[in-house]
């Protein structure tokens, strides 16, 4: 497994049943609820104890997928296609690849 | 009884047409009786011949008694006398309700019994599958070879090897394995050489040159030579050293690593899908390159350089370089701007070398300048060679 796919995705209903139609065999892990909470004057003139509550409540999900250098194109493209309307993804991608080791010799002989 | 019934059913079609054979006076007196009857209509017809009960009885016990149905013609002419007759129905039906409620008293179905006396044999039969639990206890007592399992076995082989009867078992295993897998003993270069002297022997047998006898007993003579040159090749064979497996196990080697030669690039970079839409992120363009500065090949000054130049980014603990850029819009652009960051900093880091030299060379001039006698004596030196030219 040289390359590795790392999700984080928010939404504001929960996608847990959902996700294995879009990532089959990832790692799972919950992570925890965030909310905003609000809380603003009814009346825009006096009546300053007529108060309204509002909170925002953002649900999130950690995904890792393994997968090989080779393979990233495609699953970047059925990532973009499948995914769920209303949640965010954020993808972290990490791969190896190698310094080619001509280049690095000249870059070390010119220095000299 | 319904057996019977139901050969007289097939015999009662049977007779009307062809009347058995084996009673001559019957079949004399069928016809006559139905040619009577279609002739003459006024005069009333004879009285056939009837059989009495205790005649019918006899006949019956009598089928009832021989096994094969050799009686039973006898007692369908009977019945059919008696039928024809038509003195006796109301009797006759009594008579066969009566037989048909009685059961038989010795059926021996032998074609039945044969078959599955021949199908399924078995040693013992249980009676009474309830007391299977005793039936098993008996046997175990009984029978020492009963319900046989490994611990019994490992047991017996025990006192058996203890007792002298059997020997050490290893080596009748080991020659055991050989035998089966007798073709990966011999080396290649044998089994070519056997074969190709048994080819030679067979293709001269063939030929006539020699005889089958003879031609075996040489065969014999060269498996002999083959043999004792396998086990001089044993022999000079040495064991393989536990060090080379040791060497062999010490290697680590990362199976993640693209393969190639050169230092390891590590890279990570972010892409947001942003809930329904298209839209961009400035997370997009951002790429990140860590590499093993070990693995540059840098020298000391050169690494010290290095080191000045990058600050922070170096890690001193994982021996990382990491390299960040978000530059330009796309991601592959930035990627290049990686790898052409990383390039420079490896030439600047070089002109180390360079400026130590020259720091070096400095350092021992200024400390010859200061030495009086040193000066001196080489502006003697000098104006003697501009003498000389």
């Amino acid at each position: 497994m040289a390359a590795k796919i790392r999700i984080v995705m928010k939404s504001f209903m929960s996608q847990a049943n959902k996700v294995e139609g879009v990532i089959p065999y990832a790692q799972k892990v919950g992570l925890p609820e965030s909310r905003s909470l609000y809380t603003v004057l009814r009346s825009p003139h006096i009546d300053k104890k007529s108060r309204e509550q509002f909170s925002m409540h953002v649900k999130k999900q950690f995904l890792v997928q393994k997968a090989e250098t080779h393979e990233l194109q495609k699953k970047l493209f059925w990532l973009k296609r499948l995914r769920l309307l209303g949640a965010q993804y954020e993808l972290q991608i990490s791969f190896k690849t190698r310094l080619d080791k001509k280049l690095l010799q000249a870059a070390l002989s010119s220095g000299c | 009884m319904r057996r019977l019934v139901t050969h007289l059913h097939r015999l009662s079609h049977r007779a009307i047409p062809s009347p058995p054979p084996s009673r001559p006076p019957t079949t004399t007196s069928l016809p006559f009786l139905l040619s009577r009857r279609l002739l003459s209509d006024d005069a009333a017809p004879p009285p056939a011949a009837d059989v009495p009960n205790k005649e019918l009885k006899r006949r019956l016990e009598t089928y009832y008694g021989v096994d094969d149905e050799a009686e039973l013609p006898s007692v369908t002419e009977a019945v059919l006398e008696r039928k024809l007759a038509d003195v006796h129905s109301e009797t006759d039906d009594e008579l066969i309700e009566e037989l048909r409620s009685k059961p038989l008293p010795e059926v021996r179905d032998r074609d039945f019994e044969s078959d599955f006396e021949e199908m399924h044999d078995t040693d013992e039969e249980l009676d009474n599958l309830y007391n299977a639990r005793q039936y098993v206890e008996k046997k175990i007592k009984s029978d020492e070879f009963f319900n046989m399992d490994d611990d019994k076995w490992n047991k017996m082989i025990k006192k058996a090897v203890d007792n002298g009867h059997l020997g050490n078992m290893n080596e009748c295993e080991n020659i055991l394995e050989d035998m089966l897998h007798w073709d990966k003993l011999l080396p290649d270069e044998i089994k070519k050489k056997v074969e190709a002297k048994f080819n030679e022997l067979g293709d001269m047998c063939e030929k006539g040159e020699l005889e089958p006898e003879q031609a075996y007993e040489l065969f014999k003579e060269f498996e002999d030579k083959m043999v004792s040159e396998c086990t001089e090749l044993m022999e000079a064979e040495n064991p393989t050293d536990v060090d080379e497996f040791s060497k062999m196990e010490n290697k680590s080697v990362k199976l993640d690593d693209p393969p190639g030669e050169g230092p390891v690039l590590r890279w990570e970079s972010r892409i947001v899908f942003a809930p329904g839409g298209d839209a961009w992120h400035p997370k997009n363009r951002k790429v990140k390159l860590s590499v093993t500065v070990k693995e540059l090949g840098l020298s000391r000054h050169a690494f010290r350089r290095l080191r000045e130049v990058v600050g922070n980014r170096y890690n001193s603990g994982k021996d990382e370089l990491t390299i960040t850029s978000e530059r330009f819009e796309h991601r592959e652009e930035n990627r290049k701007d990686c790898l052409r960051t990383l390039y420079a900093v490896v030439e600047d880091a070089n002109k180390a070398n360079k400026l130590a030299d020259d720091a070096r060379n400095a350092y021992v001039k200024n400390r010859l300048k200061a030495n009086a006698q040193f000066m001196e004596r080489l502006k003697v030196k000098t104006q003697k060679l501009r003498v000389a030219a």
